[in-house]
């Protein structure tokens, strides 16, 4: 039976049945017989999830722009589905076409989060594709990897075919192209991806050695054959106004996590928060023209209908003309009724004026995140914002009638003490305090103190640094539980079993490929949701693979040691990591280069970007 | 202007829920630039209403909702501009104004078409007999779940008449008139699971809302 009949019989039995059937406005229906590349873009996540991730739907797009390819969607099924699939014998399929995997050409995954990693295993397992990459043959797809969790590719090494470093707007179209005249010769995968390796940005695991120390650390990755770089720098894109970006976006029909036209307005950022993987590897800013952005945004809207849309990036306020921006969005909308939603904004007198003008539409809460609960410890992450910075907004924000607060804080951060902890309460009460002097008591006052725990990652600042162990990071959050009651004040936080583990995933090495095996095994998947996370059967996996997590996890690192993710340039060199790091250790902020002189992180090496554009190298 | 669009909603469509299909509408006519009224207040919402819920997996013509819009619109108009707007498997069937008309909160009763299927070639004398002995019993009992609970349920008085209209190889064709709305709401799936006591082998293939309107005192008004 095909797939389509199934589907018909079991989705009434399934929750979301949505989540499986496409047809969304603006998807691509193509004759797969009549395009020559079939890439299925997978995410490893639920619908809603991946549905809301913009890469995802930019590389879609672009790839369907292309007569000759035809890109599809699959999505990690909820496990009711999976249970039917696997009884049914139903295989991981498309959306579009309901084609199972093992049709396709390429089967690429977007890496967000390192906790999606079994939910990689699980999706290739649905697929019938072989796990491992040596196991594959010519009748397999070549199985691709992208996204931020790339930059360290090695816990997926033995798994994925081909990891894709860096923003992939170009590389993965000359992927296509290489592919085709590939397509022409009778030669095999290994002869494809040997010449892939040679794609700047490509890199292919299986063509690189891993030599190891006796203490378990790595010695040495090295090419295993003539023409494979050393290193794989990653691909930027120069020119973001000339850059591709979709404007008939699919509109899904239920309800998605962020259900929203998404407008990106810039990449990279110049901040240096030394926690902040993104900040270091998004490098240089570029930024998109107002001119630009404009065009976009009035088409999304005109082929999506959205009632929303987004400024997406990684610090909003940074955008050099945001206010202009906003203004001219605002006034474009205001007609049709179309709100503007500012995420990642650092609020401050001049956001807040910003913020006020885009509430004449839609009203929803502030978020601040200043991370640590001291000026010292702010100061060694490099966070620069000061308490009266934060307070000062926050009364202006309630004056201005706002009565919902959530402040985003880490805890474990590199030398924490409890007495930092301690300042995170105190922030809080101090949040409260602010909003009984503009309004004179505290009613309809609502004030929420979120705490996720550090996680060293690589090719940050902290990448030497240690994750603090499991019962100290119960330890810190009991502490903290204690001191924030309160009939204004509710604290959440992040399971501290799932901090280590993307500890030990973030700065893993080749050994956890088997690990992942083991768990998957085991039924590891949607370890993100609390529901379905089991820590036993993961340290069963570890234990049943011989690896120690806490090796990973809780070891800080000497400056001389070779990292696993060494063999990927991001371009930010090591020795800028280094010297951040012993100015952290000093309590010494860095401030942004953006409004300073260059500090010389490297990135301008990559030509390209607004600030080291205008700027001489020192 | 308020107007009421008798609207289909099509198999691409059929396992979408109703604030689905009303957020797809609502983001049709912004496309097609059609002004609706949207509420007052901090969230401020399209001004539509909606008929009885279908639930997901049942393709319907008769879905019904009533839209306000900022200014009087030639209804010939807004029946184009939508139709070249709204996603596949959703169009607009017959527009009109909703003054004059039944509330839509007043619509009780439903017609549906179900196929279903008994896996081997039906008799139709059988078929007929198990339907008579299912509606001539004082109580058909089936268990429905509603908020997470299972609780048994008489759907006898809600049931005005089921015809088999077709019979091919192990499939037939099943018109039932149902109770639907605010008064008392009995669907096919559950009519299938009484009758699967007479029948067990029988599984829906396909279920379809022919029609949708109002029973006072034994007349018939529709909607539109």
């Amino acid at each position: 039976m095909e797939i389509k009949q199934i589907l018909d019989e079991v989705l009434p039995q399934v929750s979301k049945p949505t989540r499986y059937t496409g047809n969304e406005l603006n998807s691509v229906q193509k004759d797969k017989s009549k395009v020559k590349v079939r890439i299925a873009l997978a995410f490893p996540d639920v619908y809603e999830v991946g549905m809301s991730h913009l890469g995802l739907r930019i590389l879609y797009h672009l790839l369907n722009e292309r007569e000759d390819v035809y890109a599809e969607r699959v999505f990690a099924p909820w496990v009711d589905f999976e249970e039917i699939m696997r009884e049914r014998g139903i295989p991981l399929f498309s959306l579009e076409s309901k084609s199972p995997l093992s049709e396709f050409d390429f089967v690429g995954f977007s890496l967000q989060y390192e906790m999606s990693y079994s939910n990689v295993t699980n999706m290739l397992d649905l697929a019938g594709i072989p796990l491992f990459s040596k196991d594959r043959t010519d009748r397999d797809p070549i199985v691709i990897a992208g996204g931020p969790c790339a930059y360290n590719p090695e816990p997926l090494a033995e798994i994925i075919d081909l990891f894709v470093i860096g923003e992939a707007e170009e590389v993965i179209l000359e992927l296509v192209n290489l592919y085709l005249d590939h397509k022409k010769s009778s030669k095999g995968r290994i002869e494809f991806l040997e010449r892939a390796a040679r794609i700047p940005g490509v890199y292919v695991p299986a063509f690189y050695r891993v030599n190891y120390n006796e203490d378990g650390t790595v010695k040495e990755i090295l090419p295993v054959k003539p023409g494979i770089p050393e290193r794989v720098q990653k691909r930027i894109i120069r020119d973001l106004d000339r850059v591709y970006y979709p404007t008939k976006l699919i509109v899904p029909y239920m309800d998605i996590v962020h259900d929203r036209a998404v407008l990106e307005i810039f990449r990279g950022c110049t901040r240096g928060c030394r926690f902040c993987q993104a900040g270091m590897i998004y490098r240089p800013v570029r930024e998109k023209s107002v001119d630009k952005l404009t065009n976009i945004a009035r088409e999304m809207i005109k082929s999506t209908g959205y009632e929303e849309i987004s400024l997406a990036s990684l610090s909003t306020s940074d955008y050099s003309a945001l206010k202009q921006l906003v203004e001219i969005l605002t006034d474009e909308f205001r007609q049709c009724m179309v709100g503007l939603s500012l995420p990642s904004l650092r609020i401050d007198s001049f956001t807040l004026d910003l913020a006020r003008k885009i509430q004449e539409i839609k009203k929803s809460g502030l978020t601040f995140a200043p991370e640590a609960g001291t000026q010292r410890l702010r100061d060694v992450i490099n966070k620069g914002v000061t308490e009266e910075d934060l307070l000062n907004s926050v009364k202006g924000a309630f004056e201005a009638g706002w009565n919902t607060v959530k402040l985003y804080f880490m805890i474990g951060l590199p030398s924490e003490t409890y007495e930092d902890l301690e300042g995170i309460a105190r922030l809080a009460y101090r949040v409260v305090d602010a909003y009984r002097e503009v309004r004179g008591n505290t009613k309809g006052l609502k004030v929420t103190v979120s705490t996720s725990t550090f996680v060293p990652k690589p090719f940050t600042p902290f990448q030497w640094e240690a994750q603090i162990p499991l019962d100290e990071i119960k330890e810190r959050q009991r502490f903290l539980k204690k001191k924030l009651k309160g009939p204004n004040i509710s604290y959440n936080w992040h399971d501290g079993k799932l901090s280590f583990l993307e500890a030990v995933f973030s700065r893993g090495d080749r050994k956890l490929n088997s690990v992942l095996k083991k768990a998957r095994e085991r039924g590891c998947r949607f370890d993100g949701w609390s529901d379905m996370f089991s820590f036993d059967k993961w340290m069963e996996a570890f234990r049943e693979a011989g690896v120690n997590p806490e090796f990973y996890a809780n070891r800080s690192r000497p400056e001389d040691e070779v990292f696993p993710w060494e063999v990927i340039d991001p371009g930010v060199e090591k020795s800028f990591l280094i010297t951040e790091l012993k100015k952290a250790r000093e309590a010494k902020p860095t401030p942004d280069c953006r409004f300073n002189r260059c500090h010389g992180c490297g990135i301008m090496k990559l030509k390209g970007g607004i600030i080291c554009d205008s700027k001489n190298e020192d | 202007m308020i107007v009421r669009m008798k609207i289909k909603k099509g198999e691409e469509v059929k396992f979408i829920s109703q604030l689905d299909l009303m957020r797809a509408v609502e983001r049709a006519m912004r496309r097609a630039e059609l002004p609706v009224k949207f509420t007052e207040g901090f969230n401020p919402r399209p001004r539509i209403s909606f008929a009885p819920a279908l639930p997901v997996g049942i393709t319907s013509d008769a879905e019904y909702m009533d839209v306000e819009f900022e200014s009087v619109l030639p209804l010939d108009r807004i029946l184009a501009r939508l139709n070249s707007h709204l996603p596949p498997g959703i169009s607009v069937l017959k527009i009109d104004t909703a003054e004059g008309k039944i509330p839509l909160s007043s619509v009780n009763r439903a017609v549906y078409t179900v196929v279903v299927d008994t896996g081997s070639d039906i008799e139709p004398e059988l078929l007929d007999k198990a339907v008579t002995e299912m509606l001539s019993r004082p109580e058909i009992t089936v268990p429905k779940t509603s908020k997470g609970k299972v609780k048994n349920v008489n759907i006898a008085p809600l049931i005005h008449g089921i015809k088999i209209t077709g019979v091919e190889g192990s499939r037939a064709e099943i018109r039932m008139e149902l109770s639907a709305g605010q008064e008392g709401n009995v669907t096919p799936p559950l009519v299938i699971k009484a009758l699967q006591e007479h029948i067990p082998s029988i599984t829906v293939r396909r279920m379809n809302r022919d029609e949708l309107f109002m029973v006072r005192e034994g007349k018939r008004t529709d909607p539109i």
